[in-house]
């Protein structure tokens, strides 16, 4: 009898220990410091105008990410209804490179963004290794959560040359879950905030172990590209675009 | 004398039409300079070539718009 109460509680206690952790944190986007310089003073009145009616809609998105064991998916919450039109809210939602959807998988290491782009889904390949974080002591409470900074390097490649833009990430070792927002992760915690170019993404719920039911899934359908690839698709496109302004 | 009237009516609709319409040119070309400009000054700063364009065409479509209220207001 004593056996099979011991196997009994050996059983429960393995279906605990191995049953899936759930997390669904919600991120808001901030648009920081963003300007776009005009010489012509009346343009850039006009700009301006046009900049602050953008900044105020971008206080409202939302973007979830959802955490299953060793996979991630980071989505912007579409059901929000923004006060803007389609282009500014394409605008202010894939700024920072944060549109489409990030799948993440720390196992495999792999790093899908799956991007839907005139007509087209696009899923970018690349490897959550190909970010190198450097690990710092400095430390700062963010809410509830001790939090540690972590510093990357994002390359963007354009006609102007390259570009190195840093990225100051805050991860809280207390969630050992290594996501993040934007495709960002492979640190030694949950990224509760992170900052680069001009835009910062901030958490505003954290459920550990929520109920929620969700299922993370690889995204397969769509022409499959490297980063470089993507970059020279929509270098043409950027071009196809500017020439249509000119007829 | 009615057929004075009605050429000067006419001439001057026309006139009022030709107008309009180059003005309304005019406006679509200064929007398409400012999607240009923004354009150029996203790449100055390193966004990437998709981040420029979807700033450029956020301005465009806004400049637009904010084109055809203020005709809209005029009229």
């Amino acid at each position: 009898m004593k056996i099979i109460t011991l196997l009994s509680f050996l059983l429960i206690s393995i279906t605990s220990f191995s049953q899936k952790k759930n997390i669904y944190v919600t991120y808001k986007k901030d648009l920081i410091n963003y300007s776009i310089n005009n010489k012509n003073a009346e343009k850039q009145e006009a700009i301006n105008s046009m900049l602050n009616d953008l900044k105020n809609s971008s206080n409202s998105l939302r973007y979830n990410l959802i955490i299953n064991d060793y996979e991630s998916l980071f989505s912007f919450e579409k059901k929000l209804v923004i006060d803007a039109d389609e282009k500014s809210l394409t605008f202010i939602v894939n700024a920072g490179d944060s549109g489409g959807d990030f799948y993440m998988n720390t196992k495999s290491k792999e790093l899908i963004r799956s991007k839907h782009l005139s007509g087209e889904t696009f899923n970018i390949i690349s490897s959550i290794d190909s970010i190198k974080w450097e690990l710092t002591n400095e430390s700062k409470k963010i809410g509830n959560f001790d939090c540690y900074k972590a510093k990357t390097i994002k390359v963007v490649e354009n006609s102007k040359g390259i570009f190195n833009h840093t990225v100051e990430a805050w991860y809280a070792p207390e969630i050992p879950f290594g996501f993040g927002p934007a495709g960002y992760g492979g640190l030694p915690g949950l990224i509760i905030e992170i900052q680069y170019q001009n835009v910062r993404f901030f958490t505003s719920k954290i459920e550990l172990n929520t109920k929620k039911v969700f299922k993370i899934v690889k995204p397969t359908k769509g022409k499959e590209v490297t980063k470089e690839e993507y970059n020279e698709i929509t270098k043409k496109m950027a071009n196809d675009f500017l020439k249509s302004l000119r007829k | 004398m009615k057929k004075v009237i009605l050429g000067m009516v006419f001439v001057f609709a026309s006139l009022t039409l030709v107008n309009a319409e180059n003005e309304s040119v005019n406006e679509l070309a200064i929007c398409g300079e400012i999607a240009q400009e923004v354009f150029d000054d996203a790449i100055s700063q390193g966004e990437s070539y998709e981040n420029a364009m979807n700033a450029s065409e956020a301005f465009y479509q806004s400049c637009r718009w904010l084109t055809y209220l203020s005709d809209f207001i005029e009229q």
